[in-house]
This record gives structure tokens, sequence and C-alpha cells, in this order.
């Protein structure tokens, strides 16, 4: 073997095992040197700076809403694709977006994102697109979730519809004794010091619906409607204990006895029950805004067919029961819809999908959504 | 003998351009490093105040537009006096609470001063977050110091202005801090002669008089640099407005920057708020300068 060829076999190796030969004598230092200079240094050490050694192939990285990715489901897909799921909890969706648009698409594989968000992901082209035909349990969703207009673009399928619910209104029932029916409890002197609401400049559409008249969509809003809703979030100030951040902040202030009344989701519910805690929870009769959630892959996901496995699993039945009994939220697969007891799929409004589904007025993109923003933050922060 | 004499200034000629150097090369990594990977990034950062941001591409014309808004939204102006004030009071508060420490530190406690001051520091080996956090164990509702307050009678209900407010976060930032201002008055402190302490009380100078008139001129140098970290510390800081702070009225500058780019995804704006922060943390660097904070002057 001559020299070229020698070390054209060397690139061929793992770097643990050109060191275990290092170390062996079964090949030189000087080889190595050789070794480097014929692929550039930068090649050798690239990749290493690139990701670092924990996020090896088979490792899959996602930002998400809290919850998604617990281990009720993420330990079977672990085992079954001897993967690791490396997730981070995001506090809204506008910082999943910041977050992708920041790394450009390199740290996370996966979000979870809600409607609103895939046209933005779409719109910086940090999305993948995906073929249905790679999963299995496509068939099996309801024909609405399949192909949603908040995840087509251009008649090309950019996520995977898994899960959705509304923004519900939570009460300490040790507090408030008789049940809340309208958003206007967040509003109410009585719980001045008590009361939090989710610091998000998105929940303006919720506090759109105590509009009069009440706008048709609550996310498409005049600017004389967002003055309006300015002016109720800037009363609401006084009363306000905490804008929350996090789901799981939520429900340390209701555990905490900090506050009596919230917005949130049924998610955060769900967490207090499990530590023992007591919790109310209703949907007010001016209707509920709410979220519909998919699985969108990073156009630079180190491994998209791991990313697309991810996806496929959690629409099917392991992933769809782990979010029906962890995240208490409603699900897309009428294969697996159709098996629940009656009670259950009413508790989670699935029993007339089509109807159910239409009465949550869903976020979505909202061209000029700085404008929100910038209300928001002088409504809360100033 | 004209060679040795045409000889002799060259040698000597060469000798402090070789010293000269020698500092240069000493100072050429951190040098370089410090170009690179601050001052660049940071130079980069602050240009995007003059540019805009277009939904989600940068629109990189000059443009004054963003400085505008940071001047004319009272949102902004509003925030950055609360986070001076703020930052000013906690200032304040730990030099009243680190001197006679570090006093006690540096002049009355002979054995065991490395305990003590290694103390001083534990803190600092835990994470910022945790100590954050475990001052909304203490100041919550149900948390130690309102079950201590019932306890004794003092209250019959739990004071709530403890936690998520400007008072909680007062307490925890003049507690985080606390090691900073400590560190550099104990260096002067410990550096200040015993002589003119004995010297000032053999004059006949009271107690109080030796600090106003020695101690307390001399130790300058450590209250401005201890202050300048303490301050420039809270003008900047996020994390405690988020978890101690995050009702009406609590939010500093620090989170609104946070928030334009973690959030707002505006760029420009973000940087654009910047400006008017550091402005303030340069003029206070170069006061502290001008009384010895950098350790220009001898005490």
């Amino acid at each position: 073997m001559n020299d070229r060829e020698q070390i054209e076999a060397l690139k061929e190796l793992e770097p643990a095992e050109v060191a275990r030969r290092l170390r062996t004598g079964q090949i030189s230092r000087r080889d190595v040197g050789k070794l480097f200079a014929a692929i550039g240094l930068t090649a050798t050490l690239g990749p290493m700076f690139a990701r670092g050694e924990a996020s090896a192939a088979s490792d899959l990285t996602m930002i998400v809403w809290e919850g998604y990715s617990d281990d009720t489901w993420a330990k079977p897909f672990e085992e079954t694709n001897d993967a690791r799921v490396e997730a981070t909890f995001a506090g809204t969706g506008d910082e999943m977006f910041a977050a992708m648009q920041g790394s450009g698409g390199s740290t996370y594989d996966l979000v979870s994102a809600s409607s609103d968000l895939p046209r933005r992901l779409y719109d910086a082209d940090l999305l993948m697109e995906i073929d249905p035909a790679k999963l299995t349990n496509f068939p099996d969703l309801y024909p609405q979730f399949q192909k949603p207009p908040y995840i087509t673009f251009d008649d090309k399928l950019y996520g995977v519809n898994f899960a959705w619910g509304p923004t519900t209104l939570l009460f300490d029932p040790e507090v408030v004794t008789s049940e809340p029916t309208s958003w206007s409890a967040m509003l109410d002197e009585q719980y001045k010091g008590k009361l939090a609401t989710w610091n998000y400049p998105l929940q303006i559409g919720q506090y759109a619906l105590l509009l009069d008249p009440k706008p048709e969509n609550p996310f498409e809003l005049s600017d004389e409607q967002l003055a309006q809703v300015k002016d109720m979030l800037i009363a609401q100030r006084p009363l306000i204990r905490k804008y929350w951040d996090l789901g799981g902040e939520v429900a340390e202030l209701y555990l905490n006895k900090e506050i009596v009344i919230s917005d949130g989701w049924p998610y955060i519910k769900a967490q207090v029950k499990e530590s023992g805690g007591n919790i109310g929870q209703v949907l007010p009769e001016e209707g509920v805004t709410g979220w519909s959630d998919s699985w969108c892959i990073s156009k630079h996901a180190a491994d998209p067919e791991l990313a697309l496995k991810w996806a496929d699993f959690m629409i099917g039945p392991v992933g769809q029961q782990g979010i029906i009994d962890v995240m208490t939220y409603a699900v897309t697969n009428k294969k697996v819809i159709e098996t629940l007891p009656a009670e259950l799929r009413e508790e989670l409004r699935m029993t007339d999908i089509p109807n159910d589904y239409a009465k949550i007025h869903m976020w979505q993109f909202i061209p000029g959504y700085d404008k929100w923003v910038l209300i928001w933050q002088e409504a809360t922060a100033g | 003998m004209a060679t040795a004499t045409a000889a002799q200034p060259a040698s000597r000629g060469t000798r402090p351009n070789a010293a000269g150097a020698g500092p240069f090369a000493l100072l050429a990594a951190p040098l370089g490093w410090m170009l690179v990977f601050y001052l660049m990034p940071l130079g980069i950062l602050l240009a995007h105040a003059f540019w805009s941001v277009d939904y989600l591409t940068i629109d990189r014309t000059f443009t004054l537009k963003n400085l505008q808004t940071v001047a004319t939204n009272s949102l902004y102006p509003t925030v950055i006096l609360r986070t001076f004030l703020m930052a000013s009071a906690v200032t304040l508060t730990s030099i009243a609470i680190a001197f006679p420490l570090a006093y006690f530190l540096a002049k009355k406690v002979t054995a065991r001063r490395e305990l003590l001051l290694m103390m001083v520091v534990f803190p600092l080996w835990s994470s910022y977050l945790v100590r954050a956090f475990a001052w909304k164990t203490i100041l919550g509702a149900n948390g130690i110091l309102n079950s201590f307050l019932l306890w004794t009678g003092l209250i019959d209900q739990p004071i709530t202005a403890f936690l998520y407010s400007k008072t909680g976060m007062y307490i925890t930032f003049c507690h985080v801090w606390l090691p900073f201002m400590i560190l550099p008055l104990y260096t002067v402190l410990d550096r200040l002669p015993n002589s003119l302490l004995e010297a000032s009380a053999d004059l006949g100078s009271s107690g109080w008089q030796t600090f106003r008139r020695v101690i307390w001129p001399l130790s300058i140098p450590g209250v401005m640099a201890g202050s300048l970290s303490v301050f420039s510390l809270t003008m900047g800081d996020y994390i405690t407005p988020s978890l101690i702070g995050g009702s009406p009225g609590t939010e500093l500058i620090g989170g609104i920057v946070a928030d334009q780019f973690g959030i707002a995804n505006n760029w420009p704006l973000g940087a654009a708020l910047i400006l008017p922060v550091l402005a303030i943390v340069i003029v206070f660097l170069l006061v502290a300068n001008r009384f010895g904070a950098l350790g220009r002057s001898e005490p």
C-alpha cells in the first residue's frame, strides 16, 4: 500500500479508530499529520464545532410546547428507534420562531408549531416539505387534519397535525365558588392581585372576544378594535399578580395559592390535579381561542428520516393515546378517537369532530403581527 | 572606539523596542480574542440599530427610525428610567450592607479570615438562577418570610407585595450581587494602613470623624469598582424581573431587549434599545475611572 492509498484508507475510518491505531502503533504520527493535511483540519473538527458530540445522528432535538416530550411516549420512541429525544420548552410560538430563525434551523430538528406559526417558518424558508406517503398513520387522520391550510403552502405539506384544543379559563374552586361563565372574570375587580394572564401578544385575540360588538374573527382586528383591547389590558393591570410565561409556572401559582383565576390550557389543569391541587376549568360563553398543533420539520434537520418517524409516531396509536392521557388534548387520528369511551370523547370535545373543532377560534397567522407585539408590551410592561 | 560607541547606542536603541514588543506580544492573544469574539459581534449587533426589519428580513438601509421609536414611544423611556432607579437603589443598598461587612473582614477578624471570605464568595458557586429561585420560595405568599411573620403574629394575612413586585426584585438583586461589592471593598480596606486609623484616634477624632475623613475617602476606589459591577449587572438583568417581577410595572429594560430578540424577532429595535443603556453604563464607567475604580490612583 503506497502512501496515498494508505491515507485514503484512513480517511474512511472513524476518528476513534484512527486514534486507536495511533496508540497501538499501527500508524505513525506522521501518517495522522498527512491525514489531516489530506482532509483539511476544518473537515475534521468542523462537525465537532457545528453540532457537538451529543448531537450525533441518532439524537432528535425539538423545541416544543410544555409536555410534548413526555416520557410516556418519548421513551417507547427512543427504544424502538435507538434515538434520544432532546426537547426544549418554549413559552410562546414567537419564542419557537426566534429560536428557529436565530439558528437558521440547525439547532432543532422539529417544532411543535401551532396553527399561527408554520406560515412564518415557511416564509423564512426553514421548513422541509413532508411526503405523506412516508407516514404510515397518515390515512387514519380525519380528512380535515390531513392537509389543513395552516400547514399547506403552494399545495405542499409542511406539517403533521397531531393535537388541538382550547385556551380555557382556570380558577381555584375553593375561592371562586360560583363557576365563572364569561371571560369578563379576567377583568373582575374582586380578583385583584389574585389573577394571572399569559404573557403572549396572541392573547389579544382572547380578550377581543369580550368586545362589543364581538369581532367575527378575533385574529383579524382593526386598529380601533386593537386599541379597545389595549384599554382593556391597561384596566386589567392593577388586578394582575403575574404575567405567566410557562404552563408549569401557572400550576405552581395555583398550588402556592398565589392566584385564584387565570387563562390557561387543559394541560395546566392536568398538572395541578396530578400534584394534588384543586382546580376548575371552563370554556366561557363568549367562545374560546385555541390551537391546532403540527410537527414541522426543519429544512436543516440532522436526520430528516428520524424526524419524520417521530411525526408519524405521534399521529399513531401510542402518541395519540399519550396526548389524550397526559395532556388531555384532543387529537386527530380517526381510528384512535373512535376506540375511545364516549365520556372521554365528550370531555375532550371530540364527539363531533368537524363541529367541535369549528367552535374554537383557532390561532392563525397575523399579518402585521409587530403591531400586536407592541400593543401587548405597551399595555403590560410600561 | 568609534565602532564601540556606535554600537552602544544601537544596542540601547533596540532594548526599549524589545521591551515594547514584549507586553504587546503578551496582549496580542487576549486582544485578538476580544476583537474577534467580543468587539466585532458587539459592533455588528449595534449596527443593527440603524437597520430595519421587514417581516422576516433585515433591511440594511441606514435609518434612524429605531432610535426615534426608542425616544418617542413612552414605553421605553419609562422602563429605562425604572431600570436606572432600580440599579441606583440596589447599588446604594449594596454599599451600605457590604461596607461594614468588608471592614469587619479586613480589620476586625484575625482568625479564620479566609474561611469567612470563602463564605462571601461561596454563593457565586451556585447558579444565579438557583439563587433567584431560592428567593421565590422565601418571598412567596406561602414562603418562609410570610410563614415566619404569621407565626410571630406581626401580620394576620400573608404580605403578597414581597413576591412578583419591585420590592422582591430589589431584595433579590441586593442579595445576588452583594459579593461583587464586598470583594473590592475588602481589597481597599485590607490595604488601608492601621497606622492611619491609630493616628486619627491619637489626634482625638471620634470614630465617625475617622470614618468620614480617613476611611471613606481612601475606600472610594473600592466603592466605585463595586458599584460599577452591581450597577451594570442590574442595568442588564432580565432573569430576576421575569422570575421575581412579572407583574405590571416591574419590567426592566433587559427584559424588553431580550423580548425583541427572543420573541418579537426585531433585532434592529433590540439593538437600538441597548444604546441608551450602554450610554448610561459608559458614563458611570468614566466617572468611576476618575475616582480610581480601575486602579490608577494609589490610596
